[in-house]
């Protein structure tokens, strides 16, 4: 109980802050967490239909990740700017 | 601003620094890295491509050597059959003329033999019939007791001879 | 934050140095004071690993070109690959044109793999993790982007180009795809500094945000939070390989973007 009671007694801009940290990086995840599935099962699919081609599309498919992977990132950096530094 | 650091944006030293850095970097890998690499892949590649090319042309050499040398085995062995071949038929024709000739020689051998014992047949009967005609006159001019005339005498004989002619042949057949 | 938990073995304040050490020490370790004017150009930490980067970069590369034999040994493959690698994987993405910028973008794969794998040495600073080392670098490349369209094209002509042609209501709509073009234009490199660095840090973070676990909730944890670290620890490799890529192949494909501006 005293980890809440803190909390109550703490000044409230602290928990609106926290909840906006939890806000900001979890719903930051959800669009890169479909995108992804969505690029792999499509990878998974071309590399299925076109075993050939393998190669490219593996290096094409580490690039969509790295640039999908980057949004989630961003949301947590905006959680991270929350709760570190403003 | 940010005591974290983790959200370090006007960070004045780091960014004069790394503008610097990368500047003198980057001169330095122009200069120095980037050319040798270039140079040396270019001269491998073209040392690859003589090699390949080389390899190509001995390739085809080798073929076509080998395609040569195929042909002559071909033509050694054709010639081999061919010389066998005749070498078989003039044997079998050597054979079959040799053959051929001893068995004429032995014809001949066996006719001429036949011949001769003819012959010899013939002469022996001609000096039998002779001595049996003087044996046969002296003996019926004794018994008779006079010479008859030279004809009556030939007939006689040779009638008598034929009739011993008649006797031994048919003895001889006889036998 | 000042919060004392019950069941904390330190504060959450302590625990929040512990995790951020790194970067809260880094400015005032290893000092050196400088200054041009009003311009803080003091040497620290985040320089001198920054200088360290540079040079094993150009060492890497340097030893690998010198010394050149026709039967090269391993080391020499591996610089060969990767100038190899430059050359075909990162140069001419949308045209020929775009060769002639391989090594600068080359130059960066090499400079940032470099910068991110220090950054994973224990008790080192990981520079790529710093927002004003990536937005720098995607500014120069912004710059570079500018100046290759405007240099190709002439700056009429490539500012024209940010418009696609044949728009219905030419008039209303041309101005607003312009504007449209010209926020895409900013964003490019302010993406391309924020994903190496988000990565980068995020990473780093998570590793200690699992170690100060156990810190926080007692030694117990770490059964579970350093298998967890190393494990993240091994994606960081993977990941630093891979943002290092990537921001080379986006500089690459914005400056080649660029020089091919009219077809598009």
């Amino acid at each position: 109980m005293e980890p809440v009671l803190a909390l109550l007694q703490a000044d409230p801009t602290e928990g609106l802050k926290l909840l906006g940290v939890g806000v900001a990086a979890g719903a930051a995840v959800i669009g890169p967490g479909a995108g992804m599935g969505y690029l792999i099962g499509q990878t998974i699919a071309s590399i299925h239909r076109q075993p050939e081609a393998f190669e490219q599309t593996r290096t094409l498919m580490f690039l969509g990740i790295g640039l999908v992977e980057a949004f989630a990132l961003y949301g947590l950096v905006f959680a991270l700017l929350l709760a570190f530094v403003l | 601003m940010d005591p974290t650091g983790i959200f370090d944006l006007p960070n004045t030293s780091l960014i004069f620094w790394e503008v610097i850095t990368f500047a003198i970097l980057l001169a330095l890998l122009y200069y120095f890295v980037y050319p040798p690499l270039k140079n040396q892949i270019r001269q491998r590649q073209q040392s690859i491509e003589q090699a390949i090319d080389e390899a190509e042309k001995t390739r085809k050499e080798a073929r076509e050597l080998l395609q040569e040398y195929r042909q002559q085995i071909q033509e050694a062995r054709e010639e081999a059959r061919e010389i066998r071949e005749e070498a078989r038929q003039q044997g079998q024709a050597q054979r079959e003329r040799a053959k051929k000739e001893a068995r004429e020689e032995a014809d001949r051998i066996i006719k001429r033999a036949q011949e001769e014992i003819q012959r010899e047949r013939e002469s022996a009967l001609r000096e039998v019939r002779q001595e049996v005609a003087g044996m046969v006159m002296q003996a019926s001019e004794q018994i008779i007791g006079r010479s008859l005339d030279r004809d009556e005498h030939e007939r006689l004989i040779s009638r008598s001879l034929d009739e011993l002619e008649a006797e031994v042949a048919g003895s001889g057949s006889g036998r | 934050m000042a919060l004392k938990l019950a069941l904390a073995e330190v504060s959450q304040e302590e625990l929040r140095h512990e995790i951020l050490h790194t970067w809260e020490t880094a400015k005032t370790t290893w000092v050196v004071p400088l200054q041009i004017g009003p311009i803080d150009i003091s040497i620290n930490k985040i320089i001198w690993f920054l200088w360290i980067g540079a040079a094993l970069t150009f060492l890497i590369l340097f030893i690998g070109s010198r010394a050149l034999k026709n039967r090269p040994g391993a080391y020499q493959v591996i610089v060969e690959d990767l100038y190899g690698f430059g050359r075909n994987f990162l140069g001419g993405q949308v045209g020929p044109e775009g060769m002639k910028w391989f090594p600068y973008t080359l130059s960066i794969f090499v400079f940032l793999l470099t910068l991110n794998l220090i950054g994973l040495i224990p008790s080192s600073y990981p520079v790529t993790s710093n927002i004003s080392f990536t937005m720098t670098l995607a500014f120069l490349t912004f710059i570079l982007t500018q100046y290759m369209g405007i240099k190709k094209h002439g700056a009429g002509k490539y500012f024209k180009s940010w418009t696609p042609p044949g728009l219905p209501a030419k008039f209303i709509m041309s101005p607003v795809m312009w504007f449209l073009h010209l926020i895409q234009e900013f964003s490019k490199p302010l993406t391309l500094g924020l994903r190496l660095y988000a990565n980068i840090l995020a990473g780093h973070l998570i590793i200690f945000v699992f170690l100060g676990l156990i810190l926080y909730f007692g030694s117990f944890l770490a059964i579970v939070s350093v298998p967890a670290a190393v494990v993240f620890y091994a994606f960081e490799i993977f990941v630093a390989v891979l943002q290092a890529y990537i921001f080379a192949i986006l500089t690459q494909v914005y400056i080649e973007l660029a020089i091919y501006a009219d077809e598009h």
